[in-house]
């Protein structure tokens, strides 16, 4: 393994970008309505617990990532398919978020740009991020990430005039359970795509604090989403909320007199391209791992070729894309975000227990 | 697209050759030869108005008919 490393606050930077990611654009609450405040709070303490998991699994791998610490427990043939799996889920992932970004940027700002320009630009900057080192993404994440609550500040302010601090009630109008959908799909959207971070945390340089990070970053995520929930419930209303595509935009465009659109977009470049940049890393990672290469960057410029195809080939229009973010996304999760990071955990369990009894018995 | 993808397959060629002059092991270039070649062969036939089913598509459909989704 290469010997980069990154610090605490540039782990906990990269985490929260990576969360805030694409979120803004298919928002996964919206089926809760007005009580989607409760979703992203069950979602979010969800999410922190899955964090949690995964940052123990890798805990008690030190200085192993996930490639190595899926062959190191389920043998190298298991391992090795696995790892494949997920080196096409990180990949998939990576395409979605392109073309996610690629659909928004078509949709609201440039009209006449063909959807293929703007992923192609995107993704050249991004692979130089990822050919340039984790360590690179992070410092540039610890200076740019700071940027999205300021915005989400800003925008807030802007639109103070227009609030109704009622639009959230009343409480569970259409009953619990499409709270709890949407809570699922809260935690599967985004918080259980970083598992993708099984791949940076061995760079940690101080790894006790790997399990506070990890928390404190999808606790902060959590809080990010809910204040901007309520910002947008108040200005919007839950019913305007329901309809429309892009909601945090529809909001930004809301304040009279400045334009406040650019800084929406900003937000996404910032997110989205953390979140590629690290879906990237993992696959050319987990992919050079595999084969041998040594080096991920070998084959960085594949998997991206691949990613940008793969971005406009997955689906025909936006909405084919909101169907299957909101319906197929979450069940097509469960293996790579729940069972088998869970079997991994159990196994890493069950090996610390057993060298924990040998070396007692030694001594 | 057809642009995009020249584009493309003139950064594969140079990394291909790189390769080569590298004398890099057959594994390394036979997985990169075989993602580019994949991506821009699928490339074209997107751009040709030829659109394979996707993997979205296959996705669902194994989930609907293990019964996990309707």
């Amino acid at each position: 393994m290469e010997k980069e490393k990154i610090s605490s606050l540039q782990l906990f930077m990269l985490m929260t970008g990576f969360l805030f990611g694409s979120t803004l654009i298919i928002n996964p609450i919206t089926s809760a309505k007005n009580d989607g405040w409760l979703a992203i709070i069950i979602g979010g303490i969800g999410g922190t617990l899955l964090l949690r998991m995964y940052a123990t699994i890798s805990a008690l791998n030190p200085f192993k990532n996930f490639a190595e610490i899926l062959k190191s427990h389920l043998g190298k043939v298991l391992g090795n398919v696995l790892a494949l799996l997920y080196v096409w889920y990180f990949t998939h992932l990576a395409s979605l978020v392109l073309r996610n970004f690629g659909s928004f940027m078509t949709t609201t700002a440039y009209l006449y740009t063909p959807l293929e320009v703007i992923i192609v630009i995107f993704a050249i900057i991004i692979v130089y991020a990822v050919n340039s080192g984790i360590e690179v993404v992070s410092r540039v994440s610890k200076i740019l990430v700071p940027v999205i609550p300021v915005i989400a500040v800003l925008i807030s302010i802007g639109i103070v005039t227009v609030h109704d601090f009622t639009a959230f009630l009343p409480l569970l109008e259409n009953g619990i359970q499409p709270v709890i959908k949407a809570a699922y799909a809260f935690l599967t959207f985004p918080f259980g795509e970083t598992i993708a971070f099984l791949m940076i945390f061995p760079h940690l340089n101080r790894r006790e604090n790997l399990r506070r990070v990890s928390a404190l970053s999808a606790l902060s995520a959590t809080g990010l989403f809910l204040f901007i929930f309520f910002r947008d419930i108040t200005a919007l209303g839950s019913h305007f909320i329901y309809q429309a595509t892009y909601v945090p935009h529809i909001t930004s465009v809301l304040i009279p007199g400045i334009n406040l659109e650019p800084l929406f977009d900003i937000n996404l470049l910032i997110g989205g391209g953390i979140k590629i940049a690290i879906c990237l890393y993992a696959a050319s990672t987990m992919l050079a791992d595999i084969i041998g290469a040594g080096d991920y960057r070998k084959l960085t410029t594949a998997l991206l070729t691949f990613c940008v195809v793969l971005s406009i080939w997955i689906y025909e229009n936006i909405f084919e894309m909101f169907n299957w973010a909101e319906n197929v996304w979450p069940y097509y999760s469960i293996p790579f975000q729940f069972a088998i990071p869970l079997i991994l955990l159990l196994l890493s369990l069950k090996n610390k227990n057993k060298a924990n009894t040998t070396e007692s018995a030694e001594q | 697209m057809m642009l995009i993808l020249a584009i493309l397959a003139v950064l594969s060629i140079h990394d291909v050759r790189k390769f080569i002059k590298a004398k890099e092991s057959f594994r390394v270039i036979a997985t990169y030869t075989f993602i580019a070649v994949l991506s821009l062969i699928l490339g074209f036939l997107i751009s040709i108005g030829k659109r394979p089913s996707s993997p979205a598509e296959w996705i669902q459909k194994i989930l609907q008919a293990i019964g996990v989704i309707k």
